[in-house]
């Protein structure tokens, strides 16, 4: 699936990420944790291409970022911490940009999209433009967007920030049915009881490095130690 | 209402400290003390020469004067249709985000406006007094003449404020209904004008009518701001300091242009409903417009370049002609790549799986009409210095295929360098652009260079159906 190897990167002399190498298998659930400013975002940034790398390779099942980069974006969604709506598009226009970026036929972007507006509460906001819409319906229609096609992996960054009670509850549902059917998710989150309660898997990375990592079950006692 | 004044003098003493730390600085970096002592005293000089140079003309001056006389009231007509141009962008009285954030702690919104309402009037009365004591100063325009345009033209900058204000909450058609209605109503003005000899009464009819509509807006003042919209402007406006920016190169940031009057124009019912899904390019081609829209200050510099270019250089010969059509080809085909590389710029067009052959198709669409425009330039100029003839539309003819070979070909190499990091171009496709540039510059001086335009339709053809781009 993914793997992220010997992955540098500098931002101008400092370095942000030191020789990161990790995996995330088939329908796995890999938490990202560490401190403020540990690297977590910049993995993220990486493995979308916002961030230049000095070294290192991201290759997700075999397709090489640097060599087809839109073959790999095809493989993967991307729900960020903060929405990034364009002012010009509704609800409805950014499901269907995305729906159309990923190729979905239209019955299934048009049951899918009815079906995750209706959970998250947000069928009546159809037509409306961001602007009008608070933080956390933004927040909905951003995760709704990266719901729509089924792609083998999931990226997250804060999945529950901005979201009311339920809609984290369902959005957590959502996740571990996707990682049932075989979709695999890199997530990062300060919430460590939604972390141990979601993921399989942990990285804990610490000033740009991968200090430990290892099954969750290892994580709780890390926990217990303050760690994060 | 007395302590939203003490709060409102606070706000605008620390913000002028700031300016003034701001300034400092710029200064620092644009002038030395040495500077700054001669550019001062040059500019003492200056005042002084200016002085005698009008003492000496006055005879002139007050000719002019006279001249000038009769034309007050259209400079009073002048100001009014000004507030209107003016409320398209600005709204006359500025409430910043400091401001608004005073309206969650225990200062009410209106005593906010009324007391930025009195700034808005004290700042335009420092302004036109300067000015007009500036010119008191060094002109020999008689006193009455000076004391006559200031009164009146202080009364009706004062009396615009309002309407400005009122104006620029107005949206849309709305608005653009009230614009055209106000020049309509100003132009009846300025022909029924022309009837008096008179104009004193007429100036009076027209100031009091300027006050009888400030009353009348004063009871509407406050009924659906766009609060929005005046706080990011009003922002702009205070933090926006032409010299600062100069210095601090912030002038060559691009921010995105918010067109809110275009767009709560095109807001409407119909631009809230889903697109046919089935016809993605409908929705790329907006999203192109509003990449494009946000560019839209590049284009016209280009469309300048351009044709300063092919003009100036047509009138130096044939081969400079040539030169003149390849350099203005160069830059719209530079151009419009960088064009096509800006959307992608965007985090969330960024973040998706590019479907390329939508985007380069709906890209195409807007393109198109661009180079006919481009085209349309190049052949009036063509037509007009060498006159029509068979040879000049084999040139013209040269030059449109061409032109759109490029663009494909650089668009083509664009999407290759989006999806491969390290993608470089064969050598070959690199010799074809240098020829075709150089067979564009020389065409004119040496038509037998068009035997050129076989090789590049050929080469297009057989790339198109044996080596099409396949990303999707």
């Amino acid at each position: 699936m993914l793997e992220v190897k010997q992955l540098t990167v500098e931002i101008g002399k400092e370095t942000i990420l030191d020789n990161i190498n990790f995996n995330v298998s088939k329908g796995s659930v890999v938490g990202l944790i560490g401190h403020n400013g540990a690297g977590k975002s910049t993995v993220m940034k990486t493995i979308m291409g916002w961030q230049e790398k000095k070294d290192g390779s991201v290759i997700l099942n075999q397709v090489n970022q640097d060599q087809s980069f839109i073959n790999f974006k095809k493989q993967l969604s991307y729900i960020p911490e903060e929405p990034f709506l364009l002012p010009e598009l509704t609800t409805m226009q950014h499901f269907q940009l995305y729906g159309q970026s990923y190729q979905l036929d239209e019955d299934t972007f048009t049951a899918r999209a009815k079906r995750l507006a209706e959970q998250f509460e947000i069928a009546d906001k159809m037509n409306e433009y961001p602007e009008s819409l608070s933080k956390g319906m933004r927040q909905k229609v951003q995760t709704i967007c990266a719901l729509l096609p089924d792609v083998p992996l999931l990226l997250i960054d804060e999945p529950f920030m901005g979201l009311d009670i339920y809609a984290s509850q369902d959005l957590q549902e959502i996740l571990l049915e996707k990682a049932n059917k075989g979709t695999s998710i890199l997530l990062t989150s300060h919430q460590l009881e939604k972390m141990e309660e979601m993921a399989d898997s942990y990285i804990m990375l610490h000033k740009g490095k991968v200090e430990e990592e290892g099954s969750i079950k290892e994580f709780r006692s890390l926990s217990r130690r303050n760690v994060t | 209402m007395n302590d939203t004044i003490k709060m409102m003098r606070f706000i605008r003493k620390g913000r002028s400290r700031k300016k003034q730390k701001l300034y400092k600085l710029a200064f620092g970096v644009a002038f030395d003390w040495t500077t700054t002592i001669y550019t001062g005293f040059f500019l003492f000089m200056l005042f002084f020469i200016l002085y005698d140079v009008l003492k000496q003309m006055e005879p002139f001056v007050l000719e002019y004067q006279k001249i000038v006389d009769p034309f007050l009231p259209l400079m009073l007509f002048g100001l009014v249709f000004g507030m209107l141009i003016q409320s398209f962008h600005l709204p006359g009285i500025k409430v910043t985000s400091a401001e608004w954030k005073l309206t969650s702690l225990p200062f009410q919104i209106h005593s906010i406006w009324r007391y930025q309402y009195f700034r808005a009037h004290c700042n335009r009365f420092v302004v036109i007094s300067a000015i007009i004591l500036f010119i008191f100063l060094i002109t020999p325009l008689t006193n009455l003449f000076i004391l006559k345009w200031y009164l009146l033209i202080m009364a009706v900058s004062l009396l615009t404020v309002l309407p400005q204000w009122f104006f620029f909450q107005i949206e849309g058609f709305r608005k653009l209904f009230i614009y055209l209605s106000g020049i309509f109503f100003l132009g009846i003005i300025r022909i029924l004008f022309l009837y008096f000899d008179d104009t004193s009464i007429f100036l009076i009819v027209f100031i009091l009518l300027l006050l009888f509509l400030n009353g009348w807006m004063w009871q509407r003042k406050l009924r659906g701001v766009n609060w929005g919209k005046v706080i990011e402007k009003s922002d702009e406006k205070e933090w926006n300091m032409f010299f600062i920016n100069r210095m601090s190169r912030m002038d060559q940031v691009k921010k995105p242009r918010n067109q809110y009057f275009v767009q709560t124009l095109f807001q409407s019912k119909k631009a809230r409903l889903p697109f046919p899904y089935l016809e993605p390019s409908i929705l790329m081609r907006k999203l192109w417009l509003r990449s494009i829209r946000q560019e839209i200050e590049g284009l016209g510099n280009l469309a300048f370049a351009i044709i300063a270019c092919i003009v100036i250089l047509s009138l130096r010969g044939p081969l400079l002609q040539g030169i003149g059509i390849s350099l203005s080809i160069f830059m719209f085909v530079q151009m419009m790549v960088s064009y096509f590389g800006e959307i992608f710029k965007d985090k969330l067009i960024h973040s998706l799986p590019w479907n390329m052959g939508t985007l380069t198709k709906s890209f195409w669409q807007i393109v198109k009409w661009l180079s006919i425009v481009v085209l349309v330039v190049i052949t009036i100029v063509m037509v007009s210095v060498k006159g029509l003839s068979l040879l000049l539309l084999a040139q013209l003819a040269f030059v449109y295929v061409s032109l759109f070979f490029l663009l494909d070909r650089k668009v083509e190499e664009r999407v290759q360098r989006l999806n491969q990091k390290w993608y470089t171009p064969k050598p070959f496709e690199q010799v074809m652009d240098i020829i075709t540039y150089l067979s564009l510059a020389v065409c004119i001086y040496y038509p037998i260079v068009m035997i050129v335009l076989v090789v590049i339709i050929a080469y297009w053809i057989i790339k198109k159906h044996n080596f099409p781009l396949l990303i999707d």
